[in-house]
Order: C-alpha cells, then structure tokens, then sequence
C-alpha cells in the first residue's frame, strides 16, 4: 500500500514538472514565465520541509521505486516535443538541451569525479563540431564516418591536453585548460582552411537507412517536423551516454576517480596509479564533448568559432556546478535548466553573463554542492530489495 | 639472522630539508612475522621515515631495500604494489566516500574486473563487488560491527576513533606484507587502545610472514604489542632492542621523559 502511494507521489512530481516546463516554453509573455519559475521555486521550498515526501522523491531514481520512476520519466521525456509541433523554434531549443548534456555529462568526470576544473570542454565539442564538419563538407563524408572520426580525433586531444595538465593541479590546471581554450579558438578562428571567422556552413543531417532526418513526416494529416526526429536522434544518444556514464562510475575506476580527486597521497599509498586515470578522464570526458559537438554540427548545419569560445566553455562548467557534482542526473538537470532558461530570456541577452554569475553565487551561497548532490554509491543490491 | 627473514633494510638514511637533517644516518631491519615498535619524541623522524619508506619522500642519500630489492626511485604505487601499506598520523580518508568506498579501494591493487567489463558486463562486476563488499564488512566488524553495519556512512562524519578503524581496516584488506601504522591508537581511551593492539596481535598471527611497524608514542601499549623497540630523537636512532632493555636505557630515558 505504502509504495503505491509512493508511485503515485512520484508520478504527480514528474507530472507536474513536466507540465510547468511545457508552460513554460508556451509561455508568450515574460511575467508568465518568471511566474511559473516563481511556482516551481515555491513548490519545491514547500517539499523540502515536507519530510517524508521530500525523502521519496529524492530516492525515486535509486531507491526501491526506480523502475517507476524511471519508466514515467522516459515517457515523459518523449512525450514532450509533441507538444511543441508547431513552434520548431522550442524543438530546438530543446534538442540544444540534449546536445549540452552529453558534453556535460563528459565533464562531469573530470569537474565531479575527479575534482579537475577543466575550462575547455567547448574546445573539443568544437573540434568534434569542426571535424564533422570539415569531413562532410569537403570530403562528402557521411555523418556515420565522421562521428567515430571525430571521437578519435577529440580522445587524440583530450590526451593532448591532459598530458600537460598532469604536472598542475586545481587552480593552475584550471589554468591550463583557460589557456588551451584560447588557443584552440584562436588558431581556428585564424586558420584558412577552417573558414577563419566565417565557419563551416552547409552541413547536412544524417542519413538512417537513406532517410534523411531533415525530412518532415506525414502520419496521417499529421505533419512531424524534422526538428521532432533530430530530438529523438539527439535522445537516443542521451540514453547511450548516460548508460556509459553510469556505469564508468559504478566501474573501479569511477571509485579510483572519487579516490584521487579526495585524496592523492592516500590513493598513490594503495597503488592508484593517477596518470592513467586522470588521463582517461580527459580522454572520456573530451569524446563526450565530441560527440555533442557533431551531433550539434549536423543539426544546426553551420560551425562557426563562436561554439568553442571561453563562454561556452565556462557554460558547460556552469552547468556541472548547477546541476551538482558527480551525479549524472543533477549535471543532465543543471545542463538542460541552462540552455533552457536563458533561451527564454533571450530579450535580456545582454545581461546573460550577469545571469550565470548571479545563479554560481545563489548556489555556492546556499545549496554548494549543487541542485542534485553526489551519493553514496549502494551495493549488495539484493540483500537492500530483501529487506525492503 | 640470516638474510632471508629481513622484510625491509633501511641503511644509513639521511632526510635533509633545507638545513634541517630529519633523518640522520638511520639503520633498521624489520623481519618477518615481527612486530616492530618505532618510538621517539616529536620530531624525532618517525614518520619522516615512512615517508620515505612508502616513496613519498626520496631520501638525501641511504638505501631501503624491500626483500632484498631496492625500493629507491620506485613510485609510491610502485611500493604500495609490492605490498607495503600504511597508515597516516592524521587520517588520510577519502571523505567524501563512504565507509565501505574507503575499505573497497583498500583492494584496489587485487585482482578486479576492468573497464570493459564494467561498460558490458555490469552485472559480473556487481557479483564481484558483493564479494568484496562481504569481506570488507567482516573486516570492519573485526574493530566494530557498528561499523560494518553503518557502512554507508561518509567517512567524514566518523569519530576520530572510528576514522582510525576504517584506516586500518582499509591497510588490512591491501593484503599488505610489511604495514606500516602510524600512531594507530592515538586518540583512542586505554580500553579502546588495548582492543586494537590485541586486534593487530590477532592480525599478525593470522597473517604469516606479514611485519608491522608501529610508531607509538604510549610505552606501555609498545610494551604489550611490540617485540622488538626501535628509538628514534632528532632523527638518530639511539637504542634498539626488547622493550625490557629500552627501558633501563639512560640515554631513552633522558629523551623521552626528560632529565631527570
């Protein structure tokens, strides 16, 4: 009886989410919009004070009702662009959240599992962006070639950058990073045969099975958008890179990260050998911004230097921050609420930097470890579903 | 003694920092299934020394040699492979970990599915961890069941005295050949202290062929548990022997209680 109604609370949740998200993306006028973030802000203070509810939400992705819980929220999740049919402009937005949460999850390894502040993750959803790009356009390469490309040639610079970086730590790696970002901007920016400052334009959308997710489909008297396939696309790669992201941290490794970012000495003294894994969070963590980067490539169809500046870069770091560190669900939420919103706001684009700046203080000042924090990791599954 | 019972040979070690000598020609063998006891004043070097033992200090000059092979210029993980593991004066937890997080990486150096498996074979890895996970318990519950049984905590919500538990507990499960427990029972009340000393007595006779270095500051628990004693002040070392034999020594005498 008493997990039923756990169900029940739990769905309500998500459903109520949801609908206040696709309100929010309806919304026409900018008051209605502060007004539901207002709403959700209200509801959510409301539940943390509410014990027992609070407790059934925040386990509903590891406790006993994850199946439940899981399950509604992937059909919500596809449930949602077909309430936007007719706005192409919000399927967009949205399939830019997805976008940004692959690179985001990939530096969630390095910021959340091993506490390595790295600055230029823009850098190489560029290059994944620009390698795609360059291959499809000059070479006439499809998107199925280009993407495993690209995640060499992205794994390839990530060693590049987390070679150097090893020899630093915290701030000063921080700074290595800063530096690469301008570099990498830079020689692309100046370079002829990346388009200089003009980009890359005309790059078209993959092809499955010879079916162009350009296309529009006809159901019936039903049109769905190109955008509305591409999102799916987008989706599915989400769920690939999460599945992968999940298990890298339940892995030894993910244990080792964890290790090393709490505490070198002792993780030297039982034989953790830093190089490797530092070096391998740089690898994974740039194929993920890779990926991100081509598959932003082939659906806005345009590159330009402007996708791997400092900006995007501290973005993306923004977003790990936001979202909480180490935990793949809070960075997905803190990478989705950042590109969402702002897209929202787009009349206040100038005070954008003003906005992120004004969201790390809120944070830092009273919820530091982010809106989803890091949790324990749980074993011996099945004594824990026993006792239950 | 022959050659073959020495676990570890430090010979004439010297430590400079700047112009301070920590460690100033220091000789020491510890043997096989020994339980060796290192004390000394404040600063006297202990834990400079196992700092270099464990590779985090490279020495001025002097060799340590571990079962007959030179442990100089081997990394700490290197060493830590070859199976001498520590403790730390001031716990050194991951303590953002969990309790059983912390004792599970104590077993990181075994055998353990890779990176492959995890990304396609989650399943034959969580077997493996519940294997794990049930000899870490036992481990910990050797010092405390509370421990075992609360072992979803973060390690930095522990008491000083549990900290040291889990730190031990963690060395423990290294399958370590030559351990190195640096002020293990500080902190700890006499009761509490005399229960570790007989869970590491307990330890050493299970384990064969393991030594044990204990730096220890309280003569009388090096008296209970330590078979040999090794005297460390201002980085020398000034007397070896029995407990027995050190206590009647002037020159200890002086150095740790003070002239008289």
């Amino acid at each position: 009886m008493k997990k039923a109604t756990n169900y029940i609370v739990i769905i309500i949740f998500q459903v109520f989410i949801f609908a206040a998200l696709i309100l929010f993306l309806k919304a026409e006028s900018l008051f209605f919009s502060i007004g539901i973030l207002v709403v959700i802000a209200a509801a959510l203070f409301f539940l943390r004070r509410e014990k027992r509810l609070y407790e059934v939400l925040n386990t509903s992705f590891t406790g006993s009702s994850r199946r439940i819980s899981v399950t509604s929220f992937i059909i919500l999740i596809v449930l949602l662009p077909f309430f936007f049919l007719k706005s192409g402009y919000i399927l967009h937005v949205l399939t830019f959240a997805l976008i940004y949460i692959i690179a985001a999850l990939g530096l969630n390894f390095q910021i959340g599992s091993c506490g390595m502040v790295n600055f230029a993750q823009s850098t190489f959803f560029g290059i994944g962006a620009y390698t795609s790009a360059l291959l499809s356009t000059r070479f006439d390469l499809s998107f199925w070639v280009c993407l495993p490309l690209a995640i060499i040639i992205t794994g390839v610079l990530g060693l590049a950058l987390g070679w150097p970086s090893l020899k630093t730590k915290s701030f000063y790696l921080s700074l290595v990073s800063i530096a690469f970002c301008y570099i990498a901007f830079l020689l692309v920016h100046n370079m002829r045969w990346t388009g200089g400052p003009d980009g890359v334009p005309g790059i078209l959308k993959p092809k499955i099975f010879g079916f162009s997710l350009a296309r529009a489909i006809r159901i019936g008297g039903i049109v769905l958008p190109g955008n509305l396939t591409y999102y799916f696309f987008a989706l599915a790669f989400v769920a690939l890179a999460l599945i992968i992201a999940r298990r890298f941290h339940n892995s030894w490794m993910g244990l080792s990260w964890n290790a090393l970012r709490e505490d070198e000495i002792a993780s030297k003294c039982y034989g953790i050998n830093l190089t490797v894994n530092k070096l391998l969070a740089f690898i994974f963590g740039s194929i993920y911004a890779g990926v991100a980067g081509v598959l932003y490539a082939h659906f806005v169809g345009f590159v330009s230097p402007e996708n791997m500046t400092f900006h995007v870069g501290l973005l993306m770091v923004s977003m790990v921050i936001l979202g909480g560190m180490d935990n793949n669900f809070g960075v997905m939420l803190g990478a989705a609420l950042l590109v969402i919103i702002p897209e929202k706001f787009r009349a206040f684009q100038d005070y954008r930097l003003l906005f992120y700046g004004l969201i790390m203080i809120l944070m830092l000042l009273f919820r530091p470890q982010g809106l989803i924090p890091f949790k324990v990791r749980k074993y011996e599954w099945k004594r824990v579903k026993e006792n239950e | 003694m022959n050659n073959s019972t020495t676990l570890l040979k430090a010979s004439d070690i010297v430590m400079q920092f700047g112009g301070l000598k920590a460690l100033n020609g220091v000789s020491l063998e510890v043997h096989r299934d020994e339980i060796l006891g290192l004390i000394g004043p404040n600063g006297s070097g202990k834990t400079t020394f196992f700092n270099i033992v464990t590779g985090i200090y490279k020495q001025t000059s002097g060799l340590v040699e571990f079962k007959g092979e030179s442990l100089t210029g081997k990394t700490c993980q290197q060493i830590a492979q070859r199976g001498v593991i520590r403790t730390f004066q001031t716990s050194r937890l991951w303590f953002d970990l969990s309790i059983i997080d912390n004792v599970l990486l104590g077993m990181y150096m075994r055998e353990k599915p890779g990176l492959v498996t995890a990304v396609f074979n989650p399943k034959a890895l969580r077997r493996d961890f519940d294997t794990k996970v049930e000899e870490a318990k036992a481990v910990l519950s050797i010092f405390d069941p509370e421990l075992a049984e609360n072992c979803y905590r973060k390690t930095k919500d522990l008491s000083l005295v549990d900290r040291r538990r889990v730190e031990i507990s963690r060395a423990i499960v290294a399958n370590p050949r030559l351990l190195l427990l640096d002020e293990p029972a500080a902190g700890m009340d006499v009761s509490e202290t005399s229960d570790l000393m007989k869970d590491i007595q307990k330890l050493k006779r299970e384990k064969k062929d393991i030594g044990i270095i204990v730096i220890e500051h309280d003569m009388m628990v090096i008296s209970s548990i330590a078979e040999r004693v090794v005297v460390f002040n201002f980085g020398k070392k000034i007397a070896e022997g029995t407990y027995e034999e050190i206590k009647s020594n002037t020159e200890v005498r002086e150095a740790y209680l003070g002239k008289a």
